[in-house]
């Protein structure tokens, strides 16, 4: 089992009280508030919760992929070694996109360009960052779908995205995002969601195996807690652009603290209470407006542990262990109901 | 539940004609389902399992003659569905009914929620108008909407509200049968729950018999009382729930039940037995057992013949030559 407490490396990236709205004619959506995180070299942090919670928005934050306008950084930093990447002028992300900072992204079908090789595409990963012919590129494209796995690379190479399966495509696009030359980190939003379980298994264990291959941390996007408990040395849930509760996925799983997170973890109809029970405890109501929402904890209306306070103001942090916050009033309530 | 059989399929299948890829031929024909047989008995949740391209769709489809078959028979107490005429089969169509996948493509975004509600009322003439707007009023109620909001629009609704409407839609004319494709799929997992446990309850207060086509197998493992596996267009295992879940004999069942992640960090240290290899393309499927190449067990004659389906227990059934 790996020991995720004693995870003592360098930090790799720091969010610091990051703010992002979007402005649009309706008014502004607060779609993250108040969120920092940090990532570790060689760790893997999943950012899990439902749609409109603010996890893709974030990981977009950070290599600056939020179409601006609408989106505004309203305030916050984001430090990548060294260097605040929201202050940073627009060259120089860009050389950091393909070089430090990679991405992977659901739809595979739509994230590659339908027009050229795959092989081609890599090399061009290449050819941009590094000066090297595009022959050199394309046998380093060899190589990397080798790495990936992908069957006769040195044909496969020469294939246009519609040519492969959805699970190639997904680890053609895992190959590119490898093309870096010192690879940091690897951000993934949503890897296996458009792909069946039996393809999402063999691409989950690829991106474990990479990522001790190569030096590499990954800030893991996902809705699906079956993704989290395979995947994460650290969680952080999100509700409605918050950060909730933040831990390292045994604690998560086993002590959560937030109302949220146990809701969650409840909904779930593959948690071993539910052997043969016919009713899940589900979280009643609905995600709330991030238009019209107010300073209060966002998931007061749904919970069922709210205080008069909850609706009024966000709660501060509540340190549990050193790896484990939680930022909730009545956490107190949560945790008596776990230890029964 | 009773032994009652409320629907039969018999070695039932549908093709597709469809471009083929090549120059050379000028159709192809996609099986997506290729002779399927099965019984579902009165009050049973009947989950089907199977990744994309499958044919769970189609079958939930064609059994309930949403399209036509292209051979076999689909019995609803001993009637033959596709034998009866446009009258008998709109008579039909009252007793079985579905509740689709996505609610944003299910529901006309210009009808107002009342409408799309009462449109079975009044293709059927159940009622007086004003009876109409009561059993509305009462439907709404029934899945958990307000009725003060049927004259709202599906897009001033969330997901999980859309996914209401189209159970009250599919309720509305009292059915028996209602196929469930994928009714959870696209919700997020909090919204789900609240889902799954209205089916369960209207199923307890009115009797229903479900067919609950889902990729998902922690969703059917809860909810079906028993269950198909589906790999490309055929049957490959059937047995109750239990069974199914803890005596799996197949290997594409074994390898479903591998690779779908466990909610459970600690349950990762064993290295699982990952199949390799792709869900290869309906239209050309390989031959003898469709799973061979994919298969570790895989013999000789797995790449000639197709395994039928045969009983090993009593209620277990399995496609397979190794086995």
């Amino acid at each position: 089992m790996k020991d995720t407490t004693k995870n003592t490396n360098k930090v790799l990236l720091s969010m610091e009280h990051l703010n992002f709205s979007f402005n649009i004619q309706r008014g502004v959506v607060k779609a993250v508030r108040d969120l920092s995180l940090t990532i570790r070299e060689g760790e893997t942090l999943t950012l899990v919760g439902e749609s409109g919670c603010g996890k893709s928005v974030t990981a977009h934050a950070i290599n600056q992929l939020n179409p601006m306008p609408p989106g505004e950084v309203v305030s916050g930093s984001i430090n990548f070694k060294g260097r605040d990447l929201l202050t940073l002028p627009m060259h120089e992300i860009e050389a950091l996109r393909g070089t430090q900072i990679s991405m992977i992204f659901q739809e595979p079908m739509t994230a590659l360009n339908p027009v050229f090789t795959i092989g081609s595409q890599i090399a061009d990963v290449f050819m941009t960052h590094q000066k090297i012919s595009k022959q050199e590129g394309l046998k380093r494209a060899v190589h990397l779908l080798d790495l990936v796995k992908i069957p006769s690379p040195e044909t496969r190479v020469h294939s246009y995205p519609h040519q492969l399966s959805g699970g190639m495509r997904q680890r053609a696009m895992i190959a590119m995002a490898l093309a870096s030359p010192e690879p940091g980190l690897m951000i993934a939003d949503e890897p296996t969601t458009a792909l069946d379980v039996t393809i999402q298994a063999q691409i989950l264990d690829l991106l474990n195996d990479l990522k001790s291959k190569v030096n590499m941390s990954i800030l893991l996007i996902t809705h699906d807690m079956g993704v989290v408990a395979e995947m994460a040395d650290r969680v952080a849930v999100m509700y409605a652009g918050r950060k909730v509760e933040e831990a390292d996925v045994f604690s998560i799983f086993e002590e959560p603290r937030h109302p949220y997170t146990l809701g969650l973890l409840n909904s779930l109809p593959s948690n071993q209470k539910y052997k043969g029970a016919r009713r899940l405890e589900a979280i009643d109501g609905t995600v709330p407006d991030l238009l019209t929402i107010g300073e209060g904890c966002p998931f007061c209306n749904r919970c069922t542990f709210a205080l008069p306070i909850c609706s009024k103001e966000f709660p501060g942090e509540t340190v549990i262990t050193e790896e484990h916050s939680v930022w909730c009033h009545n956490h107190k309530a949560v945790e008596e109901i776990i230890a029964k | 539940m009773s032994d009652t059989k409320l629907i039969e399929v018999k070695d039932l299948a549908k093709h597709f004609e469809v471009r083929a890829q090549g120059a050379r031929e000028d159709k192809a024909l996609l099986k997506a389902v290729d002779g399927v047989s099965l019984d579902i008995c009165e009050g049973e949740i009947l989950g089907i399992v199977g990744e994309s391209g499958c044919g769970k769709s189609t079958l939930g489809k064609t059994v309930l003659r949403l399209q036509e078959k292209t051979s076999g028979q689909v019995l609803y107490r001993g009637e033959d569905l596709f034998a009866m005429g446009r009258v008998d089969m709109k008579e039909m169509t009252k007793n079985i009914q579905m509740i689709f996948q996505d609610p944003y493509s299910s529901l006309n975004p210009r009808k107002k929620v009342a409408q799309i509600i009462g449109q079975p009322l009044r293709i059927h003439n159940a009622g007086t108008p004003a009876e109409q707007i009561t059993r509305i009023d009462h439907l709404m109620d029934e899945v958990g909407l307000n009725p003060k909001f049927k004259r709202r629009y599906p897009h001033q609704f969330s997901g999980g509200q859309r996914q209401r409407i189209g159970i009250a839609r599919a309720l509305a004319l009292g059915p028996e049968f209602i196929v469930c494709d994928e009714a959870v799929s696209a919700l997020d997992v909090s919204v789900q729950a609240q889902i799954l446990n209205l089916l369960l309850d209207l199923q307890v207060r009115h009797g229903f018999t479900y067919m609950f086509i889902s990729h998902d197998l922690a969703v059917v493992e809860f909810i079906a009382t028993r269950i198909l596996v589906m790999y490309l267009g055929r049957v490959v295992e059937i047995a109750s729930k239990d069974e199914l879940v803890n005596q799996h004999v197949h290997p594409y069942t074994k390898a479903l039940f591998e690779a779908f992640p466990v909610t459970d960090p600690r349950a990762r240290k064993g290295k699982k037995q990952i199949v390799m290899g792709d869900v290869p393309s309906p239209i050309h499927p390989p031959t003898g057992c469709h799973f061979h190449p994919r298969c570790p067990y895989a013999e000789p004659r797995c790449r000639e013949q197709y395994p039928p389906l045969r009983e090993i227990s009593p209620g277990h059934s399995v496609a397979c030559w190794v086995v």
